[in-house]
Parts: C-alpha cells; structure tokens; sequence
C-alpha cells in the first residue's frame, strides 16, 4: 500500500477525498489530512510518506513551495497537484519540480483514478516516443494526406530513403506491404466516404487516387466483393 | 476666417503664373520677329554701302585708267620718246626738236591742268645729268627742284604701277597727294600726282547717310585719307587691328566696318558707318512696337484678371465647404455658374468624401457604443474563475457526501467545468480533432440532461480525421444551431450526425439533424447573411460568428454551406484547410 498525504485548505474536499474515494481499489491508503503547506512538511518529516496530493493554492506555503522543499530535501514522494485552473506557466513550473500529474477541480474520480494509475505504473508510450515510431507516423501521416497519388518512391525521396529500403522496411514494420497497406488505406476511406458522404462516386474515386471510376469500381469490388453501389445503399461487406 | 494674406499670395501667384505663360511666347516671338527684321535691314545697309564703294573704286579707277591711256598714248609712241630721252640725256636739241617738244609740253602741260584732281605729272626716262620733266616746269635737274624725293622710291622698287602718299610744301602750305608710278616696257616712268583734297571733296562728302565715314587705307603706307579729319589716323589704327567681324570701337562708339580693295592703287577703301545710322529706319517701327507691348500687355493683364477671378471664385467656394463643415452646417454648394469645371469637379467630390465621412464617423461612434456597452457586460460577468470551479467543487463534493458516491450530476459538474475552461481560455487555440469531439459530447450530454431528453449523437471521424488540429469551438456552435433551430420542439427520435473525413488537404465536417428545418426564404437569407455579415441581426449569430472566425484563422479559406428541407432536417457542411 503506498500512503497518501493530502493537503488543501478546504476541509470538505480532503475530507470526500480520503473518504469516499476508493484508494484501497487502485493499491493506496490515506495516512494523513493537513490544512496548508508548512503543515504537509511537518507531518512529511514526521512520518512515512509516498505521495502527496496537494492544492496549489493554500496559506501558509503554496504547492509550489512545498515541491520546491521536497525537491531541495530529496524526498523521494511523488506530487499531485490539484487545481482549479490551469494554465501554461503552472504546468511548465510543475514539470520543472517534478510533479507527477495534475487533477482538475472539481475532482471527477476518473481522472483522480487516471492519474494515480500512472504514478507507479507509467504507460509504455509516455516519454520519448522512439526514432523508429516517429519515422512510421511519418510514413502514415505522408500516406494519408497524399493519398491520391503517393508512391514508393515519393515517399522514398520524402524521408530521404532508399526506395528498395524503404519497402523492405516497411514491411518489417508494418508486417505489411506497401501497396497492400496503400490499397487498405485507399479502401477503407473510400468506404468511409461512401458510407457516410454523399459525395458522388467520381469523386470518391478521385480523391482515394482512381482516375477512372471503372478502374476504382473494379478494385473496390475485388477488396470488399461488393460494388461501391451495393455499399453505399447498406449491404454489409462479407469479409 | 480663410487668411487674407494667403489669400493675396494665391492671387499674386495665379497671375504670375498667367503673365508668365502668355507674356513668355510672346516675347520669344518678338525677339525672334525683331532679330530678322534687323539681319534684314543690316543686310540691306552692307549692300547699299558695298555699292557706293564699288563706285568708289569704278571712279578713282576710271581717272587711273584716265592717266594710264594718256601714258601709253605717250609712253610708247617711239618719236615722242626718243624726243624726249634725247632732251633728257644731251639736254641739246635741235631747233625742229624743240618745235615738238613744245607741242609735246603743252600737250603734257594742257593733260595735267585740265585734269582737275591731278597737281602735277613727272616725266622720266633714266639720265645721267639727273633731268626729268615736269608738266607745270617743263625740264628740270632733279637735284634742283623743290619736290625731289620721288625718283629714290623708283629706285628701290620697279614694278608696273603702283602708287605712294606724299606731301610737299609749296608756297607756305602743305600739299597732300597720292604719286602714281607708272612704269612701261621701255623703261619710261610717268608720275602723276594726284591731289587728295580734290578726291577728297569729290568723292568723300557723298554719303548715304549723316555719321557714315570713309577710310582710304593704303596696304603698305597706312592711312592716305578720310573723312574723318583728325580721327583719321586713330580709325585707321583700329581697323587695321581689327581681328575678326566687322565691328571696331571709336570714341566708345560702335561702327560697322564694309571693305573694298582696289587693286589697281593698292589701297582698301572702308566704309564705317555706326549701327544707329543702320537702324535709324526702324525709328518709326519701333514706336509701333512699344505701342503693340504695351498693348499685349494690357491685354495679358485683363486675361489674367479674369483667369484670376473665376480661380478664386472655385478655391473660395472650396474653402467655404471646409468652413462650413468645420463648424458642422450644412454643405449644400452654392449654385454659382462662375465657377470653373474642375473646380465644380472638385467640389462635388469634396462633398461625397464629406458625406462618406460623416456616415463612417457615426458609424465609429455606433461601434465605440456597442463596444463599451459590451465591454461593461463582460466587466461586470467577470467572476474569478478560481471562485467558480472551487464552488464547483465544493458542490461536487456535497453530492458525494449525500450520495456516498459520485453520480450523474457529479458527471454534469465535470462537463461543465470542462466547457467553462475551455470557454475561460483563448478561443482561437488549435486543438486536435480527438479534443473537439470530446468537447462536443461533453456539450451534448449537458444539453441532453438539461432538456431531459435524449438527442442521439452519432458520429463517423475517418482516422486520417482524427489527428487534424482543429480551432476550438468549432463543433459546439454547429450543434447548438441544430438543438436551437431544429429541437425546439422536444422529439423522441432526435438524431444528430456528425461526419468528419479529410480528403485533399482540406477536412470537412457534416452537422446533419433531422430537425424542422429551414423555409426556403430564410435560408436565403441565412446563406446571405453568412456572406455580408451585417451587424444588425441576431439571429444564428453563432453559426456567422464561428465562420467569420474560422476565415480569420484559415485566411479566407473557409467554407459553410447550409442545406434544409422544411420538415426533414438541416445539414450544415463545413470545409477548411488541413493543418
């Protein structure tokens, strides 16, 4: 069980948080209650303490002065702030004194529940996303917004790539070919499209990159055995 | 008060400026009439003169060749000349010599008193005694008479003929004459004298007009005569050393100088003659001309007055419009006819900008009043945001004490909390799709639990969609317009769709209900109302509202298009750019 200290100088929202909050659920327990931030540091250097949810606003030391101490001492306690407001300076501030999460008031118990799932068990993604993820959304971004008339070797020359590399590499990546996944992608907006626009057949075909509808009605039909007509007016796909 | 020196200024300025664009041509004009008119006269007087010294020279010429046909007639007639060189050199005749050589002197005597310009002539033919004749003396030793100093000068130079200037005393008083040698083949010498007052009598005192003076110049002795008297020499002087032109000065004096030579006595004749005696013709004209300045003059004067006055009738009716409108009264112009075209021009312009103007400035005040007026509304609704969401959060906390545990109005809470801060903070931020829709639904639930009925919102985002920043606040008037306009009524199978796909670098959203609708007319007046954005409605103010925003941040490249059918519903589609 990892202890909690709350401190706000609003003696209801301690009260309802340490009350009806379900802490024992996520692995926590309430071990203290104070009133402002010099109280917080006493009873900090009194007892065991893991995490501190703290109000950034209070008399008698501010949450930020309470981080700051708890910086400059070393503790290792983990600081949520909670907050009415929040606005850029504050959460630059924070990140700076290492606080962990923020809860918006009025408290909504998902949110307080987001946060201190975090606090011991950081999701994968947070943090630096990797060189080679950033490299694949860039694939995907590319093929999205050129999706009428991308090709292997545009794509190629846009991340200044080998072309054959680049399609060994994907399909390493995406476990996937190119024009497989270009295909997918082209036919699944235009099913969109089709399923909840208006727009006319030509013009779907012509943004999905099909400058003949014929040509797009074929590859349609052959991806989802069903003409783009038959999709549009409800039948459901049997793949 | 429109300044009356300005006033002066202006008027001294536009007659200048008048003056000087009609008396400039036509004093060009004059100068280049009058320069020809002179050139002319100028002309016509180095004519007349050249004429009168070509008559000159045909005279004083015609007794040269006088004396010349009398020399040859003697010169070369053999018994005449070996007579007379036998008397010369053995000064013994016989007594039938003698006879013709008195026939001879008086022939010789008679040829030098009946030519009335010669003073004497000179016979000779190379002696040893020295003897020579005389047509007044008869034969004389050289070294014995009284006029002497002519034979040396043969000496030194034989030649044809030529002739010498010289003087000798005779009787008390001065003799001036010019000697004209005339040598022939046979080596006889025949020298006239020929008196240059007689010439000077005869010939100098015709003249064309009163100051026109005439210079002989012998080539090599200088000044023989003039009419000049005293002057003589320094006119000489001064036409010698004339460089080029024809001009010479003469007790400060200007003359014009016209030449003839004659070749036969190696003498220039000058004429000179000043220009005020040239030009003494134009007298009269130039009377004519000063009566035609004065009167192009007074001419110009009057014109320009006239410009002048119609001038200032149009810049005083221009400075009245600006006082008048200065102290705010009616700028009705004037319906005077004096004024000028552009001037008229001007005016009536003057009075359109008025207008214009004063419409935009009531204008201005209009907005300042709405502006201000608003500006109080929002002072007064500014609570501390602070205040508000700690209220929130204590009435949160209250429910949850009662309830022991969250429920549907704690949700209520925290989605209008949510709006309320999105609402607090700038409105023109960009935030991704995945945001706005959840904004959307928050919005949406709040609607639905204040009116307790449920409007299904479905909503179809293709994933390329859901990544696009979109502005804040764009899905959230979309809906309302559709919970304002289309539910008024409250309906069991309200539905809302909302569409949102990017295709083209452009992403589009589709608002569709299945509401009442909007009336053919009004939706025109709604398609217009988009598109002007006039002030004065207040209806569907948030769909012109979030437009007009969303053209400020996409530059003008935003679209809205409303669709309805009275009775089946409204669909709203709007596209903007990718970002």
């Amino acid at each position: 069980m990892h202890k909690i200290l709350i401190a706000d100088d609003d003696e209801r929202i301690t009260k309802g948080l340490s009350t009806f909050f379900p802490w024992e659920k996520f692995g926590f327990t309430v071990v203290g209650m104070v009133k402002n931030g010099k109280e917080a540091i006493d009873f900090i250097h009194q007892h065991d303490v893991d995490v501190l949810i703290c109000d950034i606003r209070m008399p008698d030391g501010n949450g930020f002065d309470v981080a700051q101490r708890l910086k400059d001492e070393n503790r290792n306690i983990k600081v949520v702030f909670v907050t009415a407001y929040r606005d850029f300076s504050y959460a630059k501030r924070a990140i700076d004194l290492g606080v962990c999460g923020f809860i918006t008031k009025p408290t909504q118990f998902n949110e307080i529940e987001n946060v201190i799932k975090r606090l011991y068990d950081p999701p994968e993604k947070s943090g630096s996303v990797s060189g080679e993820e950033q490299r694949i959304s860039r694939i995907v971004e590319y093929i999205n917004r050129n999706l009428a008339n991308v090709c292997l070797s545009d794509l190629a020359l846009y991340l200044d790539m080998n072309p054959q590399y680049l399609s060994r590499y994907f399909r390493q990546e995406m476990h996937i070919n190119f024009s497989d996944y270009l295909l997918k992608q082209r036919m699944e907006k235009a099913a969109f499209l089709l399923q909840n626009t208006t727009l006319k057949g030509y013009q779907i075909s012509e943004y999905v990159g099909y400058a003949n509808v014929q040509d797009f009605s074929r590859v349609f039909k052959k991806y989802y055995s069903l003409s783009p007509r038959d999709f549009r007016h409800g039948k459901t796909p049997n793949v | 008060m429109f300044d009356r020196l300005w006033n002066k200024r202006l008027s001294l300025h536009i007659l200048l400026v008048n003056l000087g664009s009609i008396l400039l041509p036509l004093i060009i004009f004059c100068v280049c009439l009058l320069s020809t008119f002179y050139q002319n006269i100028y002309q016509r007087t180095k004519t007349e003169c050249e004429t009168l010294l070509n008559e000159y020279v045909k005279n004083i010429e015609a007794h040269v060749q006088e004396l010349f046909f009398f020399d040859f007639s003697y010169g070369n007639n053999a018994k005449v000349t070996s007579l007379m060189s036998r008397q010369l050199n053995d000064g013994v005749i016989s007594y039938a010599d003698n006879k013709a050589i008195d026939i001879v002197n008086l022939f010789f005597y008679t040829n030098s008193k009946a030519k009335s310009y010669l003073v004497s002539s000179y016979f000779y033919y190379p002696n040893d005694q020295g003897y020579f004749f005389s047509s007044i003396d008869g034969v004389k030793r050289l070294d014995e008479y009284y006029d002497n100093d002519w034979l040396p000068e043969w000496e030194t130079r034989r030649n044809d003929s030529w002739c010498v200037p010289r003087s000798m005393n005779q009787f008390g008083y001065t003799i001036n004459f010019i000697s004209l040698y005339h040598q022939l083949k046979n080596n006889v010498l025949f020298v006239h004298n020929i008196n240059l007052n007689y010439l000077k009598n005869t010939y100098l005192n015709l003249r064309m007009s009163q100051n026109q003076q005439i210079v002989m110049i012998h080539q090599q002795y200088g000044l023989i005569l003039s009419s000049l008297d005293e002057k003589g020499e320094e006119a000489c002087a001064a036409i010698q050393s004339m460089q080029s032109g024809n001009q010479i000065m003469l007790d400060n004096q200007r003359y014009y100088v016209f030449s003839k030579e004659s070749s036969l006595l190696n003498v220039v004749f000058h004429v000179i003659i000043p220009p005020r005696d040239i030009f003494q013709y134009l007298g009269d004209v130039r009377d004519l001309q000063y009566i035609f300045v004065v009167l192009i003059i007074v001419f110009v004067f009057i014109l320009s007055a006239f410009h002048l006055y119609r001038e200032l009738c149009g810049v005083n009716e221009i400075v009245q419009l600006f006082e008048r409108a200065k102290k705010n009264e009616s700028i009705q112009p004037t319906a005077k006819k004096r004024i000028p075209m552009e001037y008229r021009y001007i005016i009536d312009h003057i009075l359109t900008h008025f207008i214009e103007k004063n419409y935009l400035i009531e204008r201005a005040h209009a907005y300042k009043y709405r502006y201000d007026s608003m500006k109080l509304v929002a002072l007064q609704s500014q609570i501390n945001p602070h205040f508000i969401f700690n209220v929130l959060e204590s009435i949160n906390w209250s429910i949850i004490e009662q309830t022991k545990k969250p429920i549907a109005a704690n949700a209520m809470i925290g989605d209008l909390s949510a709006l309320l801060r999105i609402s607090l903070t700038n409105p023109n931020e960009m935030i991704s799709m995945a945001e706005e829709i959840e904004n959307a639904k928050r919005y949406i639930r709040l609607q639905n639990a204040h009116y307790q009925n449920q409007i299904a919102f479905k909503w179809k985002v293709d994933s390329d969609s859901k990544n696009v920043s979109v502005m804040k606040m764009t899905l959230q008037p979309l809906i309302e317009n559709c919970l304002l306009h289309g539910f008024q009524v409250s309906r069991e199978d309200a539905q809302i769709n909302l569409v949102i796909y990017t295709v083209e670098s452009k992403t589009h959203i589709i608002v569709r209900d299945n509401g009442v609708g909007i009336e053919q007319k009004k939706l025109e007046d709604l398609r217009r109302f988009l598109t002007d954005m006039p002030d004065n409605s207040y209806t569907h103010i948030g769909l012109a509202n979030l437009y007009g925003r969303l053209n400020v941040i996409y530059n003008q490249q935003a679209t809205m298009q409303i669709d309805s059918l009275p009775g089946h519903g409204t669909t709203v589609h709007l596209s903007f750019p990718r970002q």
